[in-house]
């Protein structure tokens, strides 16, 4: 019997190893690229074009913190050239056991074909001193959310273009121009086209990170109108919502509201990932009705019981947004993400 | 096996040891604080976080005040200034730590991972219509509750982590208070892993549980009952298996998930129950007697398949197969060999509550058969011939997470032993008669409640007929708790 079965195995193996030599084709382009979110799937298509082949892990719909390792993720990665991570822990629960089950040296980190697109971005909300798990789901090295700035987009566009080029030099000049006509997108988008052409996309881009950016509106004109004037896409259509109070399930969109000066007076969730209790779920009730807040803003991932009873008791809208790419309907893409994220906010605000 | 693979933010230890260990130079550890209530960072105040300069901050994680402009350091350390200030009452909680963790806007400082520690305590709490005697015997598992009363169910110490480029490292140390009260240690487990080998396969080496089936393999704080299923306990003894060797487990290059394990181990001491167990322990009433290994037939061999399959995009399938070879002390010459079968099966909705709804089902058939040598009496006549000795059972469980952070289970268990009557030296053997081979029915019931992904909470109903218990039937109920700190290693799927 013991015998019997050692064969069968032997067998097995030799048919498995054939079956192996046959199908290997990976040699031949494109690249298999491996994202764990969609944000990164869309920015390596837009960078990438043709020249790679893009799995996304988790779909927009998830949430990005609570994916279960599945064997058949595990295969994903076994064939993946480049591996597209969000980092800052965000996917501590799931990536690892993929990584280890995969056993592909190619995306092992500390190799070129795993890329922490956390990479250069400005980190908001890193805590200091001393954190300990009371404070429940702490994120010890900032806030994971940062794909919810369109500028943070473009850096994460950066470093996937230099990971591309690392792995094939000879597209390098291919992966450049996609990589720019991606920012310039966003740029345009986010500031109208007219002030992009005015001003330049990079010069806008660092005074919006510094803050400097409506100073330096107001100061400069072209033309005999203030350059304020100019100013289009998603910043002129946020503009009614600068400095508006509004009340969010998670700390999931802290980079968004920086960006469009959205203030958050208080969370659903008390404790990241503990469940919130009664009292503090009135006192949000309480704050949204003394702030007069119009926006309780959540994810659909999110438990939409506590969530809708927060907003109807305190008179507010419930607004399910998008954390990633796929998350509502018609946030296919990085443009469109945004595009529904800031009208949805308009309109639940009624502005 | 993760009902709650959920991930809910892992503080690294590792940061802590880190700054123990390579202590930055210039940022001197601050003294430890003896654990006052480190006044929880106030989540709830929008803090007007300051606009970030665009400039990538130079990648050198040494000098974490590297902020992009000094003008900006200057205003961060103002506002520290400020906010310590405006904070009054709590002088010395809130050190501004200028030198720890980098401020918003810059790149987070990396630290050397060098050990991820955790410490987990899993205790019962509960009670039987069977006496502590019957009741040790109903729940044979080295793990399950065993008294009427408080039982410390298991205490582990786990240490792990990166090695080089080409290893890393796991170990287990387990700590019990068994019946007596004396205090146990074992080495449950330490192991090397490859990081780096070709073609798609990962050696194993050192102390570890056998791969056979899903339970087998896992730890005590990750089951979804209180105690183990009656056909592990019998078949693999009261800790498991696991001893010392090699493990090779191949991914295929198939186009769905398969992946082979074969490995090779010491068959013999109390933790290989079915194979060479410790010479003076009986099975079916036969003394062990002392084994050495004579050739590589007297290793223990496993072989294993596992394969998953997606359905649809909520449903995921994980079906296996497993086989052991090994020899057995019961004779010279004799052999035990054990198959197995087992099937996962897991649905959860893409949209998903932190992992909350689900429907979790899992199975496992097993079956051993074991060559018990003949008895021979000490006049040298054999008083019973040899035999071939066949015990099998299953399990199959179904947990339901309902509501989070709720999840409801019960649990079917069979086994038995083929019937078996032996006149021995000193007396007959009746596979009824024996706990660890009579038919056993057991049903199970819990509800375990998880405040966070640290603890857990958990009640279970147990409905016990055995044929050894003189009145058959049995009622047990307990009450679990489980706490969790440091570092989290992953969960299996």
């Amino acid at each position: 019997m013991t015998r019997y079965l050692i064969r069968l195995f032997a067998a097995l193996s030799t048919l498995l190893v054939l079956a192996a030599v046959g199908s290997d084709a990976r040699a031949a382009d494109p690249l298999n690229v491996v994202a764990t979110l969609s944000d990164f799937g869309k920015i390596a298509e837009a960078v990438g074009g043709d020249k790679v082949r893009v799995t996304t892990i988790a779909s927009g719909v998830q949430d990005p913190h609570f994916v279960d390792p599945k064997p058949s993720y595990v295969l994903k990665l076994r064939d993946a050239d480049l591996f597209l991570v969000n980092g800052l822990e965000l996917e501590i629960g799931w990536v690892p056991p993929l990584l280890e089950g995969a056993r592909n040296g190619r995306v092992k980190p500390g190799s070129p074909g795993y890329v922490d697109c956390s990479k250069n971005i400005p980190v908001l909300e890193v805590p200091s001193g001393q954190v300990t798990r009371a404070e429940g789901d702490v994120h010890p090295y900032g806030n994971p959310h940062y794909t919810t700035d369109p500028l943070n987009d473009k850096i994460v566009a950066d470093t996937i273009a230099d990971a591309l080029s690392l792995l094939r030099p000879a597209d390098a000049e291919y992966f450049a121009t996609r990589k720019k006509a991606f920012q310039t997108g966003i740029d345009k988008a986010l500031f109208g086209a007219e002030l992009v052409d005015l001003v330049g996309g990079k010069k806008l881009d660092r005074l919006a990170r510094s803050g400097e950016l409506d100073a330096f509106l107001q100061s400069e004109s072209s033309g005999g109108a203030k350059l304020s004037t100019k100013l289009g896409g998603w910043l002129a259509q946020m503009a009614p919502l600068k400095g508006a109070k509004v009340v969010f399930f998670h700390k999931s969109y802290s980079y968004f509201n920086q960006r469009f000066g959205l203030n958050v007076a208080d969370y659903v969730e008390l404790k990241p990932g503990i469940q919130p209790g009664p009292s503090h779920l009135a006192d949000v009730v309480s704050t949204i009705r003394r702030e007069n807040i119009k926006v309780v803003a959540t994810h659909p991932f999110y438990d939409e019981k506590i969530a809708k009873l927060v907003a109807e008791k305190g008179g507010a809208q419930l607004v399910p947004l998008p954390l990633n790419v796929g998350g509502v309907k018609g946030a296919d893409d990085i443009l469109s993400f945004f595009n529904v994220t800031t009208s949805t906010l308009l309109k639940a605000a009624g502005k | 096996m993760s009902i709650r693979s959920a991930h809910w933010g892992w503080i690294p230890l590792s940061l802590v040891a880190a700054n123990a260990v390579a202590a930055d130079p210039p940022a001197p550890a601050p003294p430890p604080v003896p654990a006052p209530e480190v006044a929880p960072a106030p989540p709830l105040e929008p803090q007007p976080t300051p606009p970030v300069a665009a400039t990538p901050p130079a990648a050198s994680p040494a000098t974490s005040a590297a902020s992009p402009t000094p003008s900006e350091a200057e205003r961060q350390k103002l506002e520290a200034e400020f906010q310590q200030a405006l904070s009054g009452s709590d002088k010395p909680a809130s050190e501004p730590a200028p030198s720890s963790p980098a401020p918003a806007g810059a790149v987070a400082p990396s630290a050397l991972r060098l050990i991820d520690i955790a410490f987990d305590a899993l205790g019962a709490a509960g009670t039987s219509t069977a006496n502590e005697n019957d009741l040790r015997k109903l729940e044979a598992g080295g793990h399950d509750p065993k008294n009427r009363g408080f039982t410390v169910q298991n205490v582990e110490l786990t240490l792990s982590g990166v090695v080089d480029p080409y290893l890393r490292g796991d170990s287990n140390i387990v700590l019990q208070i068994d019946e007596t009260g004396e205090t146990v240690i074992e080495l449950e487990e330490a192991y090397l892993t490859t990081l780096d080998l070709p073609f798609n396969l990962q050696l194993k080496a050192g102390q570890f549980f056998t791969s056979f089936g899903r339970l087998n393999p896992s730890h005590p704080h990750t089951w979804d009952f209180v105690d183990q299923p009656v056909i592990n306990s019998r078949l693999f003894g009261p800790d498991g298996l696991r001893s010392q060797g090699a493990q090779l487990a191949w991914l295929t290059p198939l186009p769905f998930f398969a992946e082979l394990t074969a490995s090779v181990q010491n068959a013999h001491g109390e933790t290989t129950t079915s194979f060479r167990n410790v010479p003076g322990e009986t099975v079916a009433g036969r003394v062990l007697i002392e084994r050495p290994v004579e050739s590589a037939k007297d290793l223990l061999y496993l072989l294993r398949l596992r394969t998953s399959f997606d359905p649809t995009e909520e449903l995921t399938l994980v079906p296996g197969l497993s086989a052991l070879f090994g020899p057995n002390a019961s004779g010279t010459q004799t052999q035990t060999q054990i198959y197995g079968a087992d099937l996962y099966a897991k649905w959860k909705p893409l949209i998903n509550d932190q992992g909350w709804p689900f429907l979790a089902w899992q199975t496992e058939a097993m079956l051993r058969r074991y060559q018990a040598a003949e008895v021979v009496a000490d006049s040298g006549a054999a008083v019973e011939p040899a035999a071939l000795l066949d015990d099998y059972g299953l399990y199959s469980q179904l947990l339901w997470g309902f509501a989070r952070p709720w999840v409801a289970g019960v649990r079917y268990d069979y086994a038995r032993g083929e019937a078996d009557e032996f006149t021995l030296p000193d007396g007959s053997y009746s596979s009824a008669r024996d706990p660890l081979r009579d038919q056993r029915h057991r049903f199970a019931a819990v509800v375990s409640y998880y405040p966070s992904e640290f603890s857990k909470l958990r009640l279970q109903y147990n409905y016990d007929h055995a044929q050894f218990l003189s009145q058959e039937d049995a009622h047990s109920v307990y009450l679990q708790f489980e706490i969790l700190f440091g570092a989290h290693g992953a969960h299996k799927f």
